[in-house]
């Protein structure tokens, strides 16, 4: 997460849900040590293999973050999809009615999940999926609504 | 009936790319992590390479039903890869063999005998000099002196730049998929049964295994082998 003067937060999804292949990594790696340890012939295609798992595991979830970021700012909250190709939604922040969270149990375990943001124009959710701490990001969400709407009721 | 649709409530839903994309991934960490601990822990054989393989012989022919083989020619450039009970050196020029985290300068004798034991890797070569080696070794030794740890395991071994030989020994053994050159000399197929001499004729052996000794500008191939193409002025063939 990152914070600009504490009036803008910039969030990515959590690396927390590529676990399970992190964990493939990490046992192929500890069964590739095991077997250099116990000084058993490694077979060169195999060896290729889990290299190429390995680095393609780590690029492919790190270019699968890069791909989606949200942003709460002073006036909207923007959500940004896609790597060559980019959609980026701007939702003004007085016409957000309110946000919830929605954690499973594990997500809860390990402090990550999703922001449901709704709408008052119509019947639509901005979905902000499995980002790092989302009770921290409805509740800056919500402060930055309640600024708006309080700057932008006294115009008459 | 008209503007009724039937819907079949227990039409299944169309499975996403996310979920193909999950499967792919599940599918490819099970087959490598079971590839890797079959090959490495149960002996298993690996794939077949490129020229030149670690295993594996086309299927539908064992080592049994090879042919004897034998043959002095002219070096083709050749890339060898897989593991070597002994390779035996004999070279010295401007390079470095580089083993473990010490590195040995070839270049103090014109003649260096050096022996690799138990190797397992890459070795390509021309007539004049070795042009690469790169893998693992138990035990390597330089003009008779042990220069790897004295440890159970096997330390990298690698060189630095291309090293002029004299001789190259390859022993236990050579197994090659394809040896295809343009040759001169001669081939013995069968104990003796079929002598094939060579002038400049594009020779192809198919699956060799074996020994492979390379002195003088000849190679000499010893072992068996699946099949021998010729194609010359005249096209032999022998095979099984």
């Amino acid at each position: 997460m990152e914070e600009d003067g504490a009036k803008t937060l910039k969030v990515r999804g959590s690396r927390k849900i590529y676990i399970p292949v992190y964990l493939m990594i990490i046992i192929l790696i500890l069964t590739l040590a095991s077997a250099k340890f116990m000084g058993k012939e490694v077979n060169n295609a195999a060896l290729r293999l889990i290299v190429g798992f390995v680095v393609a595991g780590f690029f492919i979830t790190e270019i699968h973050r890069f791909g989606s970021w949200y942003e709460v700012n002073t006036n909207s909250l923007v959500v940004s999809r896609g790597i060559l190709s980019r959609t980026t939604r701007r939702v003004d922040l007085v016409s957000v009615s309110d946000a919830d969270t929605r954690q499973r149990m594990w997500q809860r375990m390990l402090n990550y999940g999703d922001v449901r943001a709704r709408l008052f124009s119509k019947e639509t959710t901005v979905l902000i999926k499995n980002i790092n701490n989302p009770s921290r990001f409805v509740d800056f969400l919500e402060k930055n609504m309640n600024s708006k709407k309080e700057g932008s009721s006294g115009g008459f | 009936m008209n503007g009724m649709e039937i819907v079949d409530k227990h039409q299944k839903k169309p499975r996403s790319r996310k979920f193909y994309f999950k499967l792919l991934l599940f599918l490819s960490f099970f087959g490598i992590f079971f590839f890797f601990v079959y090959t490495s822990f149960f002996g298993g054989t690996g794939l077949t390479g490129s020229l030149v393989s670690t295993g594996g012989i086309i299927t539908g022919t064992t080592p049994e039903n090879l042919i004897n083989f034998s043959a002095e020619m002219t070096i083709p450039p050749m890339a060898l890869e897989g593991k070597f009970a002994k390779v035996e050196l004999s070279a010295g020029g401007n390079s470095f063999l580089q083993i473990g985290d010490q590195k040995s300068s070839l270049e103090n004798f014109r003649d260096n005998y050096i022996v690799l034991e138990n190797y397992e890797g890459e070795i390509s070569f021309d007539e004049k000099e070795i042009l690469n080696l790169d893998g693992r070794a138990s035990g390597v030794t330089i003009n008779g002196i042990f220069m790897t740890p004295n440890k159970k395991g096997t330390s990298r071994v690698s060189l630095q730049n291309p090293l002029p030989y004299f001789s190259l020994n390859i022993m236990d053994e050579v197994r090659a998929k394809k040896i295809s050159h343009k040759t001169s000399g001669f081939a013995n197929v069968g104990n003796g049964k079929n002598l094939i001499k060579l002038d400049n004729e594009q020779v192809s052996i198919t699956n060799f295994v074996g020994d492979m000794k390379l002195a003088k500008g000849k190679i000499i191939l010893l072992g068996k082998i699946q099949r021998i193409d010729v194609s010359g002025e005249q096209k032999v063939y022998v095979g099984v």
